[in-house]
């Protein structure tokens, strides 16, 4: 078979021509073995000009990508539509990272070499928390604390300041010393380098946007990556009050992949619903439209999207770097007879160091009155990431009408049953807080 | 409108195989992906009955028969061969949930048959193995 190629500093295009098939699938795979093995360049390989390939190429592809150094890497761009029904059917996107053009492989290479240290560990940071709707504490959630605080309190010596302190620390339950936030969905992924990572809009993303202001005042510019699940009200209400979209010269690039995606963004940022119309916002915001089952790169972590339960579709994405792994799958409904190794999510979880996961109702709800609602509970929950091996997992989108007292029992239920349900593989359970900030 | 083409167990056979389902496409005006898509189905069962249904070394003297039909928009392949008795649709599917690393390299071709066919019927009938195989051809656009 014909193969041509090209290349450029670190980088080798290979261009085979026609089928890749059993009998042109040697030739293949003793170019691209001699290019892996000899690691002095990533490869792309440029499937335009391939017709159709069979089960002896993806035999060729997986040797290759075996064969290469770790830090070498390896991707196709341009597959036509039959080599991506053979790609889909054998989930080989997971194996290799495609891409739509060789020019869209090349910059995603280039963003990732200039991506930050992967020594790096991975920072996780909960702005919202929250499901469905804002739910601040009120006059009588904190009445409720300090009723329970002060029950607590009697008998304990709280003569000094550093002794109360102690006491609140170590004596006092989450739910009473703390709270585990109003406002939603909106978790950050900081990965050391200069770009930001944002999962979803919710108000918490008001809270973001005031700390990094804070932090480092408006003179600086950055570039903010957004994930969205889905464009229901509660993941993108915050964004008309995220402070850095007025200042000129930050870039906002919003990623999901619903259709609507600028229009949902446009239409709740424009007359009568909000002042400021979208179009005058000083700093470039762009829309990326992604496609489930791609990799993409995005400042230097790898970026798996997936099709969830939702009413109007929602999207689950997976962010990897090295051998780090978090998964930010909210607002999927899971449904319990399903739940097998057959089960795509399952998958999808697969060994991920930290699931974060929306565990709105109790079982009981889930397979009752809330049935097709959209979301999915804490038994299911546990049951998946035990069944993916899932390292920690984090319980997200509280239900509102709960108070912190009922989320904490919530957990402590979460808990007990991941330890009478486990076999073996101990997942740790966590419920996301705002401000929980966690490291991977 | 049947066609049918026999084969010797020999892997460099494959292009005539080619050769004889383009023909067939042609002939029945499959669309291009439907076309690509028989190609596949045609090389997996063909190179994994050369591969693995007779003795390593053997002169390729084994008979490989195949026969196509369309019939109101539904593909029938049928394919025999009289190699050793194999059964390619209990052959465990690959486990595509491990992480990619972990893959095997190859297994993959067993799969991709089942996937893009409709209906697959096996059976071992006078020292031949036989598959009757159905893809509904997806409406043309």
């Amino acid at each position: 078979m014909e193969i041509g190629e090209w290349r450029r500093d670190g980088l080798l295009v290979l261009r085979p021509v026609g089928r890749i098939d059993n009998l042109t699938a040697p030739t293949f795979q003793d170019r691209l073995l001699v290019a892996a093995r000899a690691g002095a360049a990533d490869v792309i390989i440029d499937f335009v000009e391939v017709a159709y390939i069979s089960s002896a190429g993806l035999r060729a592809l997986m040797a290759a990508s075996k064969a290469k150094p770790k830090e070498r890497r390896i991707a196709v761009a341009a597959l036509n539509s039959i080599v991506e029904e053979i790609f889909a059917i054998s989930r080989f996107a997971e194996v290799i990272p495609v891409f739509d053009t060789v020019e869209a492989a090349i910059a995603a290479r280039d963003s990732a070499s200039r991506a930050p240290s992967t020594a790096a560990p991975l920072r996780v940071h909960f702005w919202g928390s929250r499901g469905s709707l804002p739910t601040p504490l009120g006059v009588a959630g904190v009445r409720s604390k300090l009723h329970d605080a002060l029950l607590a309190a009697r008998g304990h010596e709280l003569d000094t300041p550093e002794a109360v302190d102690a006491f609140i620390d170590r004596e006092l339950p989450f739910s009473v010393r703390g709270t585990f936030g109003g406002n939603t969905a909106c978790v950050e992924i900081a990965t050391g380098g200069e770009e930001f990572v944002v999962c979803d809009l919710g108000t918490g993303v008001r809270e973001f946007g005031r700390a990094l202001l804070a932090e480092r005042g408006a003179a600086r510019k950055h570039c903010f990556n957004v994930f969205l699940s889905h464009l229901h009200w509660d993941h993108v209400m915050g964004f008309p009050f995220f402070g850095p979209a007025y200042i000129p010269g930050n870039l906002i690039r919003i990623h999901g992949c619903h259709k609507t995606l600028a229009q949902a963004l446009r239409r709740q940022h424009s007359d009568p619903g909000f002042p400021v119309d979208f179009d005058s916002l000083p700093a470039t915001i762009e829309f990326v439209e992604l496609m489930p089952g791609r990799t993409y790169q995005v400042a230097g972590l790898s970026v798996l999207p997936i099709q969830q339960f939702h009413t109007g579709g929602s999207y689950g994405y997976r962010f990897s770097r090295d051998d780090k792994t978090i998964v930010y799958s909210t607002d999927c409904e899971h449904k319990y007879s399903v739940l097998d190794e057959s089960y795509p999510f399952v998958h999808f979880y697969r060994n991920a160091d930290l699931l974060i996961f929306d565990a709105m109702y109790s079982l009981a709800d889930t397979v009752s009155v809330k049935e097709d609602w959209g979301h999915s509970s804490n038994v299911i929950a546990v049951e998946l990431a035990q069944a993916a091996r899932v390292k920690r997992l984090v319980l997200f989108h509280h239900e509102p009408v709960f108070d912190d007292r009922m989320i904490e029992a919530v957990l402590g239920e979460t808990v007990r049953f991941e330890e009478i349900s486990r076999e073996g593989h101990k997942v740790e359970v966590i419920a996301a807080f705002d401000g929980l900030d966690l490291t991977v | 409108m049947k066609a049918s083409l026999g084969l010797r167990s020999d892997g460099a056979e494959l292009g005539r195989l080619f050769g004889f389902a383009e023909e067939f496409a042609r002939n029945h005006s499959l669309a291009e992906a439907e076309q690509a898509r028989l190609l596949v189905i045609l090389e997996e069962l063909f190179t994994n009955a050369v591969n693995y249904g007779y003795p390593e070394g053997a002169a390729a003297t084994g008979r490989i028969e195949i026969g196509l039909a369309v019939k109101k928009r539904r593909l029938e392949i049928h394919f025999s061969d009289d190699g050793r008795p194999f059964d390619p649709l209990s052959h465990a599917p690959p486990d595509l949930d491990r992480v990619a690393a972990d893959r095997p390299v190859g297994g993959l071709g067993l799969h991709l048959l089942r996937s893009l066919v409709d209906d697959a019927r096996y059976r071992r009938d006078r020292a031949r193995n036989h598959l009757a195989l159905i893809r509904n051809l997806a409406p043309p656009c």
